[in-house]
């Protein structure tokens, strides 16, 4: 560690230990302002007194990009940083894909790119299960051992709030606006995306990063079926609830692959079911994920309200039961393992999957043309009997975890210019894909994954381990530069048959007023809502799973007055009243 | 001239060589089943087409083992903590539990009730991380070796150990051949302790071989990381479900849990040799030291 940095710690020590008993406070006072940032107004960032604003040059006349492309641009930007101080940066751990940090061919391309000596510190971030696990990220901040800054370590927007307003973390708004001219043009051509990591006092306590994938966005919604099983069956792409529910029973009578243990309908226990189907009864957001809002909460005419206890739920739950009846619709769609989904796959055993992705239901899965997965196509939305035909398109999920800088750090400017060329068209190219030129180059020769002209070609992704920094770094990787990756017409790659599987759902996408956004619940209520929460969650899938298979009936009145009242037990009513009273207070 | 056996005796025999054999194949199958496994191809595994013998015979996965360098410095690691770690524990359990083993010492009950604190009350993360911190143990191999050194269960094991097997007529005895403390202790006490000593090396150099948290907590350094961690590490990054993380590339997720399926069998199968070795040469103390001391 270089001695400026150490220093600043030891007067930020000295500022505790003066505090205490009434002195010094005043000898440390310029080096503490100099960290924290000024402005009084956050909702317009006044930038930082007296340095000059940083902008982009004119971009660089080498690269040819596609017609009406938003996105990174490639600049000549000269380094800035001279090499004097080293900065701490603490990053996620990742032999796969990374390697090690230190050595790493885009950790010396970055240093080259801007003059910054970086100590990375890798953390392990992830529990076995590949759930989130941040004991050593809480153990470090909780302690008092604070690195410079956090690079990709997966905060929530709680966690940034709470961190930011205790002071761990510098807010960022005036430095975005001197120092970071890439972040404001991103933050310009998505106009969400602050308020997506805004913290609930209205400061920034974050970089910005955006990783905007077109598929994602329909991913929790999506369902295949096998093409070869259907003309088998002689049957049709189904548009209707009903057109399914009489297509699996034709697998189900006539068993197209023709070997025992056939799933008409597969699925596993980490896939909901209920995105897919409950879209043709009404709006169904479903549970999208443990970081983000609550599950099956939406937005009408600005009111937070429950979808999984509405009248079209309970019609929903009809048509399940009425699969369940017919014996397409199986305990295994609710049970099985992933692993088990997989071996299924394998075998050829799935007709219909509502899964993420091929590689949900084929394990390994390779590129070549005749693999199995090829065979199965994207299911358009369902119409349901009402003529309801939505997908629960996500409209805010393309942040990143980018990179906070820490009240350790005595030179803030200097990290935020460094994530701003991060951003950089070239710089994005090497910290997802690795070395220019042997895994990827500029190429508008071809075709994008959009089927406009490409921006770039990749050779070898993903790289080796020790070339890219996988998906960790600060990008700006919006959805034109995303879909401008050339595609070879003759092997497809899985993003480009995703992208196609996508475009089958965008055209039924919700209204966006319909999606609550993510959410900062207060303090004082989220003990009570993460309970309720859990509460909801697992009342809903077990709901799901009992009407479906029988054990409930939705057509018995008591059956559904049991099943809604429970939500009332939750306290549902105190829920949706933090969740509206916080969309309501939200920065906008 | 040989007796015949009775009939009660050779039904006996039977149902015993039956019921060990059954005992014995529980035990055997999950190995051999491993290490088949291990030497089988990625598609027969997922497509639980191994049983007993390898499907696809194939060595890939130790080669990738022998060129993945962060495993083979986590084998060095890991080996290195055992020894130290068990060497470490072993010298400082036997000295406090002979020490509260003596009728003589003063406040004995007491330093034995000290001891005990930790147990009853523990202090969690944060406040051991910031002790590591302020001691400048931090990313070093001291941090994964001296936090938990010492372990007051084996402690309590090794003083039932001395109070059954040194009784005080020995020491008696020895005083009365004009013997020291110090000349008792290394030359009557500890040559009668080495199944307990047996037994400690192997609980100190288990927990350390099976250890990941304090690597985990307490280092950054990739080269300090034992085996158990880099594992740790390869599973946690194969298990991430593509629909938890926005924007992720599918074929970076493929990448990972393809190359976890392919090592998880051969990395068990290297983690559970040293073990394996070690067993059977400190077994035979076991009935001595451990079981005999922990329950008496």
């Amino acid at each position: 560690m270089s001695p400026n940095v150490f220093s600043s710690q030891l007067s930020r020590r000295n500022l505790l230990r003066g505090s205490a008993v009434g002195l010094g406070a005043l000898a440390v006072g310029p080096t503490l302002a100099a960290c924290s940032g000024g402005g009084d107004d956050p909702n317009a960032p006044a930038g930082i007194d007296d340095v000059p604003k940083i902008e982009l040059g004119p971009p660089r006349t080498d690269i040819t990009y596609p017609e009406g492309y938003i996105g990174p641009r490639a600049h000549d930007r000269a380094p800035f940083g001279d090499g004097t101080t080293t900065f701490r940066v603490v990053v996620p751990q990742d032999a796969t894909n990374v390697g090690d940090w230190a050595t790493n061919a885009t950790s010396a391309e970055m240093e080259r790119r801007t003059g910054l000596k970086i100590e990375y510190v890798p953390v392990l971030v992830r529990g076995t299960d590949g759930s989130i696990d941040m004991t050593k990220i809480n153990a470090m901040l909780a302690s008092g051992d604070l690195p410079d800054a956090f690079l990709g370590i997966p905060f929530t927007t709680a966690q940034l709030s709470l961190y930011g307003q205790q002071g761990l973390f510098v807010a960022l708004d005036d430095y975005i606006e001197t120092y970071a001219p890439m972040t404001r043009q991103a933050m310009a051509e998505y106009p969400d995306l602050r308020g997506l990591k805004v913290s609930t006092d209205n400061k920034l306590y974050t970089m910005l990063g955006v990783n905007d994938c077109y598929h994602c966005r329909s991913s929790n919604n999506r369902a295949w079926i096998s093409q070869s099983y259907l003309d088998k069956v002689g049957g049709t792409m189904p548009e209707t609830t009903d057109d399914l529910r009489e297509l699996l029973l034709e697998f189900k009578n006539q068993n197209p692959s023709g070997k025992p243990g056939f799933l008409p309908f597969a699925s596993s226990e980490s896939t909901p079911i209920d995105t897919y189907f409950m879209n043709a009864f009404t709006y169904n957001p479903g549970n999208p994920g443990g970081n983000r809002t609550g599950g099956w909460l939406r937005l009408n005419g600005g009111t937070v309200e429950f979808v999984a206890n509405t009248p079209e739920w309970r019609e929903g739950l009809r048509y399940l039961h009425q699969l369940g009846q017919d014996g397409t619709l199986t305990r295994a769609a609710f049970s099985m393992k992933d692993t088990e989904l997989q071996q299924n796959g394998n075998k050829g055993l799935v007709g219909f999957a509502r899964a993420y992705w091929w590689g949900s239901f084929f394990n390994p899965i390779n590129l070549d043309m005749d693999e199995p997965w090829r065979d199965y196509v994207a299911v358009p939305p369902l119409k349901g009997p009402a003529g309801v035909q939505y997908t629960g398109w996500d409209y805010y999920g393309y942040y990143t975890d980018a990179l906070q800088i820490t009240s350790a750090c005595s030179n803030p400017e200097l990290l935020v210019q460094w994530t701003d060329h991060m951003m950089d068209l070239e710089a994005t190219m090497w910290t997802y894909a690795g070395i220019k030129d042997d895994n990827w180059s500029f190429d508008n020769s071809g075709k994008g994954i959009n089927g406009k002209s490409s921006l770039f070609a990749n050779k070898l992704f993903p790289a080796p381990a020790g070339q890219s920094w996988g998906q960790y770094a600060v990008m700006y990787r919006s959805s034109d530069f995303r879909l401008g990756e050339k595609v070879d017409p003759s092997a497809p790659t899985f993003e480009a048959g995703l992208y196609e599987a996508g475009q089958a759902y965008e055209a039924y996408a919700q209204p966006k007023e319909m999606q609550l956004p993510p959410l900062i619940i207060a303090d004082a209520d989220a003990a009570a809502v993460a309970d309720t929460a859990t509460a909801v969650t697992a009342a809903v899938k077990t709901g799901l799973a009992q009407f479906s298979l029988g054990e409930l009936d939705p057509n018995n009145d008591a059956d559904w007055q049991s099943y809604t009242d429970q939500f009332t037990a939750m306290g549902i009513d105190a829920y949706l009243q933090a969740h509206q009273t916080a969309y309501e207070s939200r920065p906008a | 001239m040989k007796i015949r056996d009775t009939a009660g005796d050779r039904t006996f025999h039977v149902v015993n060589v039956a019921i060990l054999s059954v005992f014995t194949i529980l035990v055997l199958y999950p190995l051999i089943f491993v290490v088949s496994a291990s030497f089988s191809s990625a598609e027969a595994i997922a497509n639980q087409e191994v049983y007993l013998w390898p499907v696809g015979f194939n060595a890939e996965a130790y080669s990738t083992v022998l060129a993945s360098p962060n495993l083979i410095t986590g084998f060095v690691n890991s080996v290195f903590y055992t020894v130290v770690g068990a060497i470490i524990g072993t010298v400082l359990t036997v000295l406090a539990g002979y020490a509260i083993s003596r009728d003589d010492l003063p406040f004995r009950k007491s330093l034995t009730f000290f001891f005990l604190i930790p147990t009853l009350v523990s202090a969690g993360i944060v406040p051991t991380y910031i002790v590591v911190r302020q001691m400048g143990l931090l990313d070093t191999r001291w941090a994964i070796l001296l936090p938990g050194a010492m372990s007051v269960f084996n402690v309590i094991i090794t003083r039932t150990f001395y109070k059954m097997n040194v009784p005080n007529e020995m020491l008696e005895a020895a005083r009365v051949d004009g013997a020291s403390d110090f000349n008792f202790f290394f030359r009557v006490a500890l040559p009668l302790s080495k199944p307990i000593i047996a037994v400690n090396l192997l609980f100190y150099g288990l927990a350390q071989w099976n250890g990941w948290f304090s690597a985990f907590l307490y280092t950054n350094s990739p080269d300090l990381a034992p085996i158990q961690l880099v594992l740790r590490e390869l599973l946690a990054q194969s298990q991430v479900n593509p629909a938890m993380i926005g924007g992720g590339d599918v074929s970076e997720i493929i990448k990972r849990r393809e190359l976890f399926d392919k090592l998880k069998y051969a990395m068990i199968v290297i983690a559970m040799i040293p073990p394996l070795i070690a067993y059977p040469f400190v077994q035979k103390h076991f009935v001595k030291g451990a079981l005999i001391g922990s329950l008496k």
